[in-house]
């Protein structure tokens, strides 16, 4: 009689663990399905872009087919002396409307950089003022501008290696331009 | 109750507002540029001692400084611009920076090499000419640089000058400092 009254119990208990059981799968599995459709992604041509400046043969100045990346290869200069592309590529902004604000700073950079002096990018207007400066050669340094409608603005690179540079030392460069504001609207 | 109505108004406002201006700014399109390398290469263009006055050349025959007394009224020749290579040039010399000039009755900087370009010139203390017209360094020659020096009282004064040297047809080129001494 003790024997049965045991396995009743326990079936009791097996019964109600399952029941917990039950209600927790149940309760998990409640949900919503929700979507994020971008419809279209779509691919504009830029308001921003680079081109060749004047000093582009120079500079080794190769721009990109859509104008949003610009590489010089062959910017070079003399120890304890300074060398200055003043055109090395230029800024346009190709919009009618609209005028970008732009943020100029460094991503990146590597090689003998502890033989560089002074390395300084310049932006200026079309009427020649000088509107940025990125120092290069501190961490965190960065310049903005605002680029009105349908100007074009020329990029300044100004090189001075130290006096005690040597004809091997090179350094390699990655700046980053970050323009505000462009894609809204469209 | 009105007031909790205005408050509840107005904090809406304002989070529109930041909703919006939030939004439109973090819209933004990452460009890059890459100088691949910048190199440093040796100099193709040098500056050497002249044979007056007292000069002395910098590492690299980069930059130099002359000394010269006023004393003495002619220099020539206190610097020698060497171009070390065939292609040509066009140099002008430019000051950019002085002190105590204003005893200086007559100094006057030139580039010769048979034809005569003056290029910097203070006359009675103050400057007449601040740089020249450009002159040309054509391939593998030298121009030397002389100078006329008067005071009218004693010190020293120096002209901070940087020789400007093109490429021609291009806004590409270098800066070399040459600080003039005139005791």
């Amino acid at each position: 009689m003790k024997i049965g009254s045991d396995r009743s119990k326990t079936l009791r208990l097996l019964c109600f663990l399952l029941s917990t059981l039950l209600v927790m799968t149940a309760s998990a599995a409640v949900y919503n399905y929700m979507y994020l459709q971008a419809v279209p992604i779509s691919s504009k041509t830029a308001k921003v872009t680079f081109a060749n400046g004047s000093d582009a043969v120079a500079a080794g100045t190769n721009v990109s087919t859509s104008g949003t990346y610009v590489k010089f290869n062959s910017m070079s200069g003399w120890p304890n002396a300074t060398r200055v592309y003043e055109n090395a590529t230029v800024i346009k902004n190709q919009d009618n409307v609209v005028n970008f604000t732009c943020r100029l700073s460094r991503d990146s950079w590597s090689g003998n950089t502890s033989s560089i002096d002074e390395l300084y990018v310049k932006i200026y207007n079309a009427t020649g003022k000088l509107k940025g400066t990125l120092d290069v050669k501190i961490d965190g340094n960065y310049t903005t501008f605002t680029i009105p409608h349908d100007e074009v603005w020329r990029v300044e690179w100004r090189i001075k290696w130290s006096a005690t540079a040597l004809s091997t030392d090179s350094i390699s460069v990655t700046l980053m331009l970050t323009v505000t504001g462009e894609g809204t609207n469209e | 109750m009105k007031i909790k109505n205005f408050s509840l108004t107005l904090l809406s406002i304002v989070l529109l507002v930041t909703l919006s201006v939030s939004v439109y700014g973090v819209v933004y399109n990452t460009y890059y540029g890459q100088a691949l390398p910048i190199s440093a290469e040796t100099p193709k263009v040098t500056l050497q001692q002249g044979t007056a006055g007292t000069s002395t050349i910098y590492m690299n025959n980069t930059s130099a400084k002359v000394n010269v007394s006023a004393q003495i009224t002619t220099y020539d020749y206190v610097l020698k611009v060497l171009n070390n290579i065939t292609d040509a040039w066009k140099i002008k010399l430019r000051a950019y920076n002085q002190s105590n000039i204003d005893r200086l009755s007559n100094c006057t900087i030139y580039f010769h090499d048979g034809a005569v370009s003056r290029q910097i010139y203070i006359y009675n203390g103050t400057y007449t000419q601040q740089y020249g017209d450009l002159y040309d360094l054509v391939g593998s020659s030298i121009v030397y640089i002389a100078m006329t020096v008067s005071a009218t009282d004693t010190g020293t004064s120096c002209v901070y000058a940087y020789l400007e040297i093109f490429v021609p047809g291009t806004s590409v080129y270098n800066l070399l400092v040459i600080t003039f001494e005139i005791s």
